[in-house]
């Protein structure tokens, strides 16, 4: 048997299919009808010295709304509120036209060698508004003109904005900068994913953190007839046997509504972190938002932050936790007693957490030398705990960590009462 | 009693001599050495002396000058002779002297890595100098793996790890590929037969690889004693590999018995259960707290043989509070790695006296010395049985190892042949990386990792052929003069290097919430977790409620009952193409492809104990199609034609079960690796026919093989059914199960098929004649 046969018939033996596809003839049957990526969508053929690479560019002019906002230009300072967002120094003081939108449509969403991409959307504000190119690989074989030019793109900017890009666009373009020997892709300048900032502010708020959630709840632009995602390989694939450029429009159309989304979610994330209080940002939002500048470290906006959320909302859902993250924060400023008022309140209220009581316990313990009273407060923890565990709630470790402050109260409340008595503890 | 007293007592105790068909005594060996090599970086010399180590071993100090002499370079020699230091002395000596020469390491299993990586780091950190190692593997967390990529000087891993976790992401592992020097491979005879295959085919994408980024490794590689270590280890790496053998370390004494259960039923010729055998004799070690390894040859057993020593020694399940009383644990595939590492120490610190394990624990996993071994069962290969003897008494010492036969013909030709396994190492390890179906998979897997230049060669020369084949599937994708893959699919994970498939059935206990307790892989799951299976795990009985084939999921829940389940497998054959066919004597013999169907029927209950049948049911489960290539025997209708269809059939299983049973002694495979089938009519040939398959798509080579040893197999048949003590036919010799009688009638099959042969019976399968009784310094010469 010829190798051909064992393979025809280890292959192919138990699903006698019409020929794929892929089959040569009829790639060559429908290559005569086929209209070529050029036909299809206006673009041009650069030159480069590894041959000709087709791309595609346009300008949306100033006026152009994209959902609820105007893709015109970006601040001059927006590179503050990106730092501000992911606590990168470096953005501070970027001229915003040296910021490069960027993402990219691949063969496969798995990383690895195998994995190639085929298209690349940047997308840039400059005098005229805002403009997106797209670059294609028309063949595999033209990958190094491709790459080419996006070195070149990449090495005119100072900045970089993408969404998922971290973990997804930029370690895929490294391999095939890798790949086609080119060395690493030219990108030694700040990058910032705005996957991860949108994650603090809306994770928990809307179904997903995925940029067509993001569109649709919050830059209020809702597509129709986009393809989905997960197509995208498919069509390449198809269009290799076929060469034909209708395939693929629709895969340039869906990039470019990702770049001018994400430079839309840029120009959002702008306005809203310079000014939360303007309306249409809901009280959660402030409170992640005040959430975030504490972790990044910006005390005093997110102290301001908290507080606008309990003034604009008395009694709202978001009440307790903001009053929580806001004893918390005066606590890590040193200003505890400040805070006291904000437990005390939330003791009142009807939650299950035993932060107040516990927080109270320590105060009362720590700095005001008030045993009665911090026992009290771990009387009534207990109380809590109890009726969480009536409810079925998950312990976990808090029962043991009450019952050992517990067992310290006791001890010290017996050595202030009884102080002739030498506790066992102590005469350890 | 101590292990001296009780061997003393062995030789006093009729009962015992009367079942011994072999005692033999390895005596404590001196050492043969060489000085430290002279070029030694002085950091390197100064932590091995902080070893205790001044002078090498005479084959650790070859294998140090043929890697400098830049040969790929082989050591074979027994369990216990510093064979890591053949390789660690010259990775360590070039990393010292040239800061940015990487190492892979390849280890078979896991647990094996994680024990070298110890004992390395240790010898690195005594040499002051800053070598980093890593293990990277599947348990690796996902923030250490950067770190790894970057920085690791080895990087030890497994071949599973090296074929989905490193070579699809190359581009992110370039410095290593760009500086890499060697390639360890320890244990290479592990990797025969299907997996063996498999990582030929990933050392040739490791290869293609290294020479994108402008390395070429040099190969070192360790071995147990199998007759072809050289050729075994050219065929895995593509290379011609220098034999280092000259075994110099010495050895403490050994004892080394076979032992054959009595005859308890002699018309059926039915022996006393081999797990009955063995638990008695390492319940005698174990009650006197002699720290004793017990070897069985399926998960199963293993089971049932810790449930049975537990109770006869009164052991505990766990590790108690204060060390005490004696503690058992069973160790096997399957368990989780936590639990394992939790035995393994439990084993080094002496908590845990005795461990029942499959061949997990053959390798070389550092549990420390134990003193006694008891194999319940042949292991299947003459390199396997002396690892696992070699478990016990790897520092100086007296230590034993106990060889219990069971009643399979395999046992029984070897328990009544010692001859054969302390003769020397007959075992090829056979490996076929041109397995068209093997090659193709990591042809994908290469073609994903790197496009395909035209006229490049991956192993064969039909490259482009196939290539050509993928393409027009639509995998590949022809651009200028290069194939580049086109594909979603990420086909490294598609592909399982230790099976057919990828996929694994997980077990999940249902009984309180749900918890996955643990795995069986694809193959065997129609046989372990159909429904209503009893399967075993750390000695609790489970009871199957539900498998989900499509999800691969098996819901059980504890149970306690007084059987465990066993299912039969119903095959159907058909011949595809016949490649070569050959009158011989008094038969035809023929080799080619075939179609196999299989699909489980039915199981047994069987009680434990007295191990008989109580109950059976039925399984209901797709049938399993798969082309391979077979061996097959035709029997001449001159033969045959006086004979009784009911007769004929008799004689045609017991052919099929010897030929099941014997065959995989010559070619060093697992007896499940390849299955015979009888047909009184074969719907192809029209004549009584035997075919003997590789159970794997495409085949292997191992019927290829069984063509060429044809008259070999039929002698050696007939002479374990003249050596078989039963009247009519036992399930060491012609019956699976016992039915009809057939004894005789395969004897009268054999002869007619041998008879125009100048029958000799053979006693070696390839020394042709029988072998006189080997003096004892031939055998110590062999196994060191």
């Amino acid at each position: 048997m010829s190798v051909r046969d064992k393979l025809e018939r280890l292959y192919r033996k138990k699903s006698p299919k019409e020929p794929k596809p892929g089959n040569h003839q009829s790639g060559i049957s429908l290559r005569g009808h086929a209209s070529r990526i050029n036909s299809v969508v206006p673009g041009r053929y650069t030159s480069t010295p590894f041959g000709l690479c087709f791309s595609t560019e346009r300008t949306y002019p100033p006026g152009y709304k994209h959902g609820t906002h105007h893709l015109a230009s970006l601040p001059p300072e927006i590179g503050e509120s990106i730092g501000l967002l992911t606590a990168e120094d470096s953005w501070i003081g970027i001229d915003p036209r040296r910021i490069l939108f960027f993402d990219t449509e691949t063969t496969g969403l798995t990383q690895g060698a195998g994995t190639c991409v085929f298209l690349v959307g940047v997308g840039f504000f400059g005098p005229q508004g805002f403009t997106i190119r797209q670059y294609f690989l028309e063949d595999y074989s033209q990958e190094r003109a491709f790459l080419y030019l996006i070195a070149r793109e990449l090495g005119r900017f100072q900045a970089l904005v993408t969404f998922n890009g971290k973990a997804f666009d930029l370690p895929l373009l490294a391999n095939r900068f890798i790949l086609a020997g080119l060395g690493p892709p030219p990108v030694d300048y700040p990058h910032c994913d705005l996957l991860y900032p949108a994650r603090r502010l809306w994770q928990g708020l809307l179904p997903s953190c995925a940029l067509a959630d993001l569109e649709n709840h919050i830059l209020q632009f809702h597509r129709t007839g986009d393809l989905p995602g997960t197509e995208i390989p498919g069509r390449y694939f198809h269009y290799l046997q076929t060469r034909d450029g209708h395939l693929l429009a629709p895969v340039f159309d869906h990039n470019r509504l990702d770049i001018t989304s994400l430079a839309t979610l840029l120009i959002h994330l702008h306005r809203f972190v310079t000014n939360p209080m303007a309306p249409g940002h809901s009280p959660a939002e402030v409170l992640a938002l005040a959430r975030l500048l504490e972790a990044r470290g910006h005390l005093h906006q997110s102290e301001e932050y908290y507080r606008a959320v309990l003034e604009q909302e008395p009694g709202g859902k978001m009440e307790a936790t903001a009053m929580r993250c806001l004893a918390n924060l005066l606590k890590r400023k040193g200003q505890v007693k400040k805070a006291v008022p904000l437990w005390e309140e939330l003791t009142r209220k009807e939650t299950f957490s035993l932060d107040p009581y516990i927080e109270l316990a320590k105060y009362y313990e720590h700095c005001t030398r008030d045993l009665d009273r911090a026992r009290d407060m771990v009387l009534r923890a207990r109380e809590v705990l109890r009726h969480k565990k009536a409810l079925g709630f998950n312990l976990g470790h808090q029962p043991a960590e009450l019952e050992h402050r517990w067992q310290r109260l006791q001890r010290k409340t017996a050595k202030r009462d009884h102080p002739g008595v030498i506790s066992r503890r102590s005469a350890e | 009693m101590n292990l001296v007293q009780i061997l003393d007592d062995f030789r006093q105790n009729p009962k015992i001599q009367s079942r011994l068909t072999a005692w033999r005594v390895l005596p404590a060996r001196e050492g043969n050495y060489a000085d430290l090599p002279g070029d030694l970086d002085p950091r390197l010399r100064k932590a091995l002396t902080a070893r205790g180590i001044h002078r090498l071993y005479s084959h650790q100090a070859e294998a140090y000058r043929r890697v400098q002499e830049g040969e790929h370079v082989i050591v074979v020699t027994p369990t216990a002779s510093g064979k890591t230091l053949c390789y660690n002395l010259p990775v360590l000596q070039h990393t010292l002297q040239e800061e940015s020469c990487r190492a892979i390491y390849l280890f078979p299993t896991k647990a094996l890595s994680q024990d070298q990586v110890a004992e390395l780091n240790h010898l690195i950190d005594l040499t002051g100098a800053d070598i980093k190692t890593y293990t990277y593997d599947g348990d690796t967390p996902t923030d250490a793996r950067k770190a790894i990529r970057a920085a690791g000087h080895i990087v030890v891993t497994n071949p599973d790890m090296l074929h989905t976790g490193i070579l699809p992401h190359h581009t992110k592992w370039m410095k290593l590929f760009e500086n890499l020097r060697f390639v360890v491979i320890d244990e290479i005879h592990q990797y025969r037969g299907v997996f063996g295959s498999h990582v030929a085919n990933v050392i040739r994408r490791l290869k293609r690889i290294c020479r994108f980024y402008g390395s070429n490794p040099q190969f070192l590689a360790c071995s147990a004693t199998i007759a072809n270590p050289g050729e075994l280890a050219a065929k895995l790496t593509g290379e011609k590999v220098r034999v280092v053998d000259n075994n110099g370390a010495p050895r403490g004494e050994k004892h080394f018995l076979f032992y054959n259960p009595p005859v308890v039923n002699h018309r059926l010729g039915i022996r006393r259960s081999c797990i009955l055998e063995s638990k008695d004799l390492a319940a005698i070690f174990l009650r006197q707290g002699i720290q004793t390894i017990t070897f069985t040859r399926s998960r199963l057993m293993v089971e049932v043989l810790l449930t049975y020593l537990r109770k006869a020694v009164g052991a505990l399940s766990r590790i108690p509070k204060t060390p005490s009383a004696t503690v058992i644990y069973g160790y096997r595939g399957g368990y989780l790695p936590r639990e394992r590492r939790r035995i393994e120490k439990g084993l080094r610190t002496g908590e845990i006296t005795g461990v029942v394990s499959t061949n997990a624990l053959e390798l070389g996993i550092d549990i420390g010395s134990l003193q006694v071994a008891v194999l319940c069962g042949y292991p299947g290969t003459v390199s396997s049985t002396w690892q696992q003897a070699g478990r016990a008494g790897r520092r100086a010492g007296v230590s034993a190892a106990i060889l219990v036969a069971g009643s399979s013909p395999l046992d029984q030709y070897v328990v009544t042949h010692p001859e054969y396994f302390f003769g020397g190492s007959p075992e090829h390890g056979l490996v076929n990386p041109d397995n068209l179906y093997i090659l193709v998979s990591h042809l994908k897997c290469a073609a994903f990792e790197l496009p395909f230049q035209e006229g490049e060669e991956f192993g064969v020369d039909a490259t482009s052929e196939i290539l050509e084949f993928l393409e027009e599937e639509g995998v590949l994708h022809r651009a200028g003069n290069r194939w580049y893959w086109m594909s979603e699919s990420f086909p490294a994970e598609e592909i399982s290097l230790r099976s057919a498939s990828a996929e694994n059935f997980v077990v999940i206990d249902t009984t309180n919430g749900s918890r996955v307790i643990g795995e069986v892989d694809r193959p065997s799951a129609p046989m372990l977790v159909h429904e209503e299976a009893i399967y075993i795990h750390g000695g609790q009985q489970y009871q199957v409620e539900r498998l989900d084939y499509e999800e691969k999921k098996a819901y059980v829940r504890q149970v306690d009952v007084n059987y465990y389940t066993d299912a039969n497998l119903a095959v159907q054959i058909a011949v595809l193409e016949v490649d070569e066919s050959q009158e011989t004597a008094g038969a035809v013999k023929n080799r080619g492809e075939v179609s196999v169907t299989a699909v489980a029927t039915m199981f047994k209950k069987i009680k434990l104990y007295t191990h008989e049948t109580i109950g059976s049911g039925r399984i209901h489960l797709p049938e399993e199609q798969m082309h391979t290539t077979a061996y097959w025997l035709t029997v001449p209708g001159s033969i045959t034609t006086n004979w009784k269809p009911d007769d004929l059939q008799a004689a045609l299983v017991g052919l099929a079960t010897l030929l099941e049973n014997i065959a995989p002694l010559y070619l060093m495979c697992d007896t499940r690796d390849i299955r015979a089938v009888p047909q009184v009519r074969s719907p192809f040939t029209g004549l009584p026919t035997v075919y003997i398959y590789d159970s794997y798509p495409g085949g292997i080579g191992l019927s290829e093989k069984v063509y060429s040893l044809h008259e070999q197999l039929l002698s050696a048949a007939l002479e374990v059914l003249e050596n078989c003590p039963c009247r009519e036919g036992c399930p060491s010799c012609t019956q699976k199960e016992i039915e009809k009688p057939n004894k005789g009638l395969t004897k009268n099959l054999l002869l007619a098929l041998c008879s125009q042969q100048n029958h000799q019976p053979a006693s070696g399968p390839t020394q042709g004649n029988s072998a006189p009784e080997k003096t004892w310094r031939t055998t110590d010469e062999c196994q060191g």
